[in-house]
């Protein structure tokens, strides 16, 4: 029998509210206020009663981290202007045979793609990054338990899933976002959670 | 825009003008066919394309039912969007492209209107009313005219019509000729996008591909929902949603309005004090399913949904999902708010300015200097 009753979640000025929420979590003082009683924040400063949580979701900790970390923001800057410097963006033409030239960099593209895998390969962490990439696009590699996966750092796994998402399916750099981020992360196992936060000397 | 920048917030009008078409899909999304008379008024589409104007909106997509069928108005409307500096996009069967000629002329004169963008819908489905041909021959009129163009083709298992069916056609050589290596590359020239085809039954299960439909496996890589909220969407019987997913009209918590009463802004700041719509946007349907089966263990999701918008149908009518969304919402604010700021709204750390140079750089920068690189002389 249909439900005639309307499933919405209404809030008075929710939105105001959560706009306002948003505005201070960029005072670090107040993340810090946030993180240690979420359930208690947010009951207080969006009004919602009955709200009762005393942790914030381990992975989207880690997003934040990841965004917080100034070594990955380096790593992905320098990633985007390497590509950007050797191919145009596509945008950027104006006619069918400006378009013709970017699609024919093709060949380019591989051989960039390669020689960021061998970069990482070398700089970050040898046999991880072998075992990532032998195991295939199609693969999902980080659904894997490998023991080796699991404590890797978590700006490490970031970097390499930044890389396949270009290598193995072909996109371009403006196709990445912090997006990539977060579905990488939702794809960790609980295990492989807790083994990052180990190895990070977190806290969860 | 940085990779790591917050994701851009941008909002869309997407207007209904007609659910008359040439077709008569099975499950249509909007339940349109040729006997449908419904159509938006032109004035109340020129007063909301004002308003989104005012609001900042970033795009004016003009859909139906087949909205070629709305008549001169249809071009008037495209030039008042171009005009404010907004993008436009047609979504269209193709019917029209029945000749080369044809094509030619009706792709110029939407170029001359002020279009950017138009996508072509094809399929098992469409293919029964609207010929292949025309969707190729639209395709390539659209693209010399300078239009991004996008063709998507229905997902169902066995489909006769698939990308490959489409750029291995006869015409489709033929008509591309000169660059059909280039646009049967993913993503370059023409954009494919293969999208399942769904009832609008959540009960009722297509057939689709292995992997397609959300399972435990997968379902972590599900994002929200990019239409929710920031799409706002107007039926061609005046009615205002929240979203501009397929089966909109039967779920009646997506109505936030209606012409005759509302504006856009009315409709959207209803929508943004939902939190369930918020949670959609941010989780996505399919996590929302999951999260609920992991508390009542009597519902069952995996490998149904294929086509997010069936998924959120079961969310909205699933009594079981109610209920558990009902009693235990509450849990969730403060992860959803976290994670929508994270994803909105989180300025990264500065990793641009005042850094040591990572390896890569020094890598690129060792390459540069060496003889006979293109950079280096």
């Amino acid at each position: 029998m249909p439900d005639s009753r309307r499933l919405e979640l209404n809030q008075p000025e929710f939105a105001i509210r959560a706009d306002s929420f948003f505005r201070l979590m960029h005072l670090p003082q107040f993340q810090q206020e946030f993180f240690a009683d979420p359930g208690g924040v947010v009951a207080r400063e969006l009004r919602v009663p009955g709200v009762s949580k005393n942790r914030v979701d381990a992975r989207n900790m880690m997003v934040f981290r990841l965004l917080r970390d100034e070594g990955f923001n380096a790593w992905a800057a320098d990633f985007q202007q390497q590509i950007e410097d050797e191919f145009p963006p596509i945008d950027s033409a104006e006619t069918l045979d400006d378009i013709l030239l970017f699609v024919r960099v093709k060949e380019n593209r591989e051989r960039l793609m390669a020689e960021f895998s061998q970069s990482a390969i070398r700089h970050l962490a040898p046999n991880s990054f072998e075992d990532i990439i032998a195991a295939g696009p199609e693969d999902a590699p980080l659904m894997r338990a490998e023991p080796d996966i699991a404590v890797v750092p978590l700006t490490f796994i970031a970097i390499v899933v930044v890389v396949l998402v270009v290598v193995t399916r072909g996109r371009t750099v403006d196709q990445i976002s912090r997006l990539n981020i977060h579905a990488t992360i939702n794809k960790l196992t609980e295990d492989q959670l807790k083994a990052i936060e180990r190895a990070m000397g977190g806290d969860r | 825009m940085k990779i790591l920048d917050p994701l851009p917030n941008d909002r869309i009008l997407s207007l209904l003008l007609t659910l008359r078409c040439t077709a008569e899909c099975r499950h249509c999304g909007t339940s349109s066919s040729p006997r449908v008379r419904s159509r938006l008024p032109v004035e109340d589409a020129k007063r909301l394309i004002s308003e989104a104007i005012e609001a900042d909106y970033k795009l004016v997509v003009f859909t139906g039912g087949e909205p070629m069928l709305y008549g001169p108005d249809l071009y008037e409307l495209i030039t008042m969007t171009d005009l404010a500096g907004l993008s436009s996009r047609v979504v269209t069967n193709g019917f029209w492209a029945r000749h080369e000629r044809t094509a030619r002329r009706v792709a110029g004169r939407l170029r001359e209107a002020g279009l950017r963008e138009i996508n072509f819908s094809t399929g098992d489905q469409h293919t029964v009313f609207v010929p292949l041909e025309n969707v190729i021959r639209g395709a390539r009129a659209a693209l010399d005219e300078g239009l991004a163009t996008s063709v998507m083709i229905e997902v169902v298992a066995d489909a006769s019509v698939t990308r490959d069916v489409v750029t291995q056609h006869s015409l489709f050589i033929q008509a591309f000729g000169d660059v059909r290596e280039s646009v049967a590359c993913d993503g370059h020239l023409i954009n494919f996008c293969e999208s399942p085809w769904m009832p609008l039954d959540p009960d009722e299960l297509a057939d689709y591909p292995v992997g397609l439909a959300a399972n435990a496996a997968n379902v972590g890589e599900r994002l929200g929902c990019d239409s929710v909220i920031n799409t706002t969407t107007i039926l061609a019987d005046g009615r205002i949603m929240a979203c501009c997913g397929l089966g909109t009209q039967s779920i009646p918590e997506l109505e936030i309005g209606h012409v005759s009463r509302d504006g856009l802004a009315d409709g959207y700041t209803r929508a943004g004090d939902d939190f369930l719509k918020r949670w959609i946007k941010v989780e996505g349907p399919e996590r929302i399913l999951a999260w609920a089966a992991s508390i009542d263990p009597s519902i069952e999701w995996e490998d149904r949904y294929a086509h997010r918008c069936q998924a959120c149908k079961r969310i909205y009518s699933d009594h079981r999902v109610r209920d558990v969304i009902a009693t235990r919402y509450q849990e969730k604010i403060p992860d959803v708010l976290f994670e929508e700021w994270l994803l909105f709204h989180c300025e990264q750390a500065d990793g641009v300015g005042n850094r040591v140079p990572t390896p890569l750089a020094q890598e690129r920068d060792q390459r540069r200097a060496q003889p006979g690189h293109p950079e280096g002389d």
